[in-house]
């Protein structure tokens, strides 16, 4: 019905459309929502159906065995050798990282340079990890003599983490307000202060939860440490220069090589809880204190 | 400009030249040894001009308010007073001196911390950090200061007693300041700018978010903090300009229109435009 005074004729939508429309978004909504929920739980228990049997103490302390290597036995080493690689990797990405973030926001974001290292990291973090692989393996292991080893592995995973870490902790520090930048230097505090005191602890819960993603990501690649650090069997612990074992290659091998479907899911199914177990114990650390 | 000891303080302040483009004021005359003045000063934000030839004295230990339309300059006008007109991007003096007890604010050698800790600003918006009461009232006093910890938690206490703080939050010292009520940490933020022991107090629209109650609270304590402290207020709200202050600037589109005394300037202005804002024709 045309309003008085309205040059346009405005037409009421009829309630019952509208409804309608509603009814659909809100249906929509739902079913991708549970869909959301329903894939990683459904992953999950498809690993358990099929890998739950083969867990025991054994198979997450014992190294593997049998013949072909791998049908018996189990994962100890490889558990060893993935956490070992993500921890000496977070400690080269997280200073770079973060370190990178908080210089490209807080002492160069007036530099008309800075969109053009954010597009570097950007294509950095898309780069296939078989090439971090290739990398690693022509400079670390052949230029620099690094051999095969958990060293030249963890260099090539802090690679493939830095750039995720940067781009996240960038984001973070985009996301807190101007305002609290201006607050603090207005009390004549140096830059570094406020960075420390405030700027850091409103980012941190973003910054934690891409430094959570960025190491499940490098904990479940196996092509960036196939050829620099990673070998089918390990008797000796974990040491920087020797290679170690892994869980992904470990997997690749147990399914390429068809060694054991059974131990695979048994290994698939450590890698995903542990991924799962990872993201739990960060939770903490995202919280917001204040 | 090195950081002013609390010994200079009681130092006469210097007698300033003639201001180069400052027009017949209705202050006469002018005041030669004021605090602070602004000399014939241009302000940009990137290309844009904010703030053209401006020239004024904020006389010690008063209240001047600023005032003005939206967008004249005014919150420019005090970022420029204590250097973090710069902090806000392609914000930046281009022409004229600011003069803090006759110091170039803007010289070479003018360390920019230091005057911020000595001219403190409380804002528009208050802004509570992300820690407890305690810590936001002692963020940049510990950053200037080692003090024991006894030390610290009587200044917190001092400086909350001052801006009347410490009855409403004293058994909640060590909690989250943002679950403070905005009153409150307007409040908050002024006693953290209070620890830094600052000579001027700068406030930009610092009741613009608060309710009555909370904007009554304020102007209290701009009334007792006055005697200690010089404080240049903006505020859009020409009632609170009346009620708070002794001398009051006119702001007209990045030009200083008029300066006097608040009553003069409210009952008996002497530019037209002035007497056109302060009866609501414009603004």
């Amino acid at each position: 019905m045309a309003e008085p005074g309205l040059a346009v004729t405005v037409t009421a939508r009829t309630p019952s459309a509208a409804v309608v429309t509603d009814k659909a978004v809100t249906l929509l909504a739902w079913v991708l929502g549970l869909a959301a929920v329903a894939l990683p739980m459904g992953i999950l228990a498809f690993l358990a159906a099929h890998g739950a049997r083969v867990l025991s103490w054994e198979f997450l302390t014992a190294g593997p065995a049998g013949f072909p290597l791998g049908a018996a036995g189990g994962i100890g080493p490889a558990i060893l050798g993935t956490l070992a690689l993500v921890g000496g990797g977070l400690l080269v990405a997280l200073p770079l990282g973060i370190g990178g973030g908080i210089f490209l926001n807080e002492y160069a974001a007036r530099s008309r340079w800075v969109p053009l290292v954010r597009f570097t990291a950007e294509c950095l973090a898309g780069i296939p990890a078989v090439i971090y692989g290739l990398f690693g393996y022509s400079l670390l292991v052949v230029f620099f003599a690094l051999k095969i080893s958990l060293l030249a592995g963890a260099v090539t995973l802090g690679l493939v983490m830095f750039p995720i870490i940067l781009i996240g902790t960038h984001e973070s520090l985009l996301a807190v307000e101007w305002e609290y930048r201006e607050a603090a230097l207005a009390l004549g505090v140096s830059r570094s202060y406020a960075i420390r005191r405030i700027l850091l602890p409103k980012a941190w819960p973003g910054i934690a939860a891409v430094v959570v993603l960025a190491a499940g990501h490098a904990a479940g690649s196996a092509a960036p440490v196939m050829v620099t650090a990673s070998t089918v069997l390990t008797r000796t612990g974990v040491t920087l220069d020797a290679p170690v074992m892994t869980l992904p290659t470990h997997l690749y091998h147990l399914i390429a090589e068809a060694v054991s479907f059974e131990h695979a899911y048994g290994t698939a199914l450590v890698l995903v809880v542990g991924m799962l177990c990872g993201n739990a114990l960060a939770l903490p650390l995202r919280r917001r204190r204040h | 400009m090195t950081q002013i000891e609390p010994a200079l303080r009681a130092a006469p302040l210097p007698v300033l030249p003639p201001l180069p483009h400052a027009r017949e004021w209705p202050v006469e005359p002018l005041p030669t040894t004021a605090l602070l003045s602004i000399e014939d000063m241009d302000t940009h934000y990137g290309t844009q001009s904010v703030l053209q030839e401006v020239c004024c004295r904020f006389l010690e230990k008063q209240v001047t308010a600023i005032v003005g339309p939206s967008g004249c300059g005014k919150s420019t006008l005090i970022k420029a007073l204590n250097r973090t007109l710069e902090l806000t991007p392609g914000g930046r003096v281009t022409r004229g001196r600011a003069l803090f007890r006759g110091h170039d604010l803007y010289a070479a050698d003018a360390d920019p911390a230091a005057i911020r800790k000595q001219i403190g600003i409380i804002h528009q918006r208050p802004i509570v950090f992300p820690m407890s009461v305690q810590d936001n009232v002692l963020f940049g006093v510990r950053f200037h200061r080692r003090l024991t910890a006894f030390a610290q938690r009587e200044l917190a206490r001092e400086l909350l007693e001052r801006v009347g703080l410490w009855k409403e939050v004293n058994t909640r010292l060590d909690a989250p300041a943002a679950a403070l009520s905005g009153g409150q940490q307007q409040r908050l933020c002024l006693a953290r700018t209070l620890a830094n022991a600052p000579e001027v107090i700068l406030m930009d629209e610092p009741c613009s978010a608060l309710d009555p109650t909370a904007t009554r609270h304020i102007e209290a304590l701009i009334a007792e903090l006055k005697r200690d402290y010089t404080i240049i207020i903006v505020t859009h709200n020409m009632s609170q300009a009346r009620r708070v202050s002794e001398q009051a600037l006119f702001f007209y589109q990045g030009r200083l229109i008029e300066a006097g005394s608040t009553g003069q300037l409210f009952e008996d202005p002497h530019e037209p435009m002035t007497r056109e804002f302060v009866t609501g024709q414009i603004g």
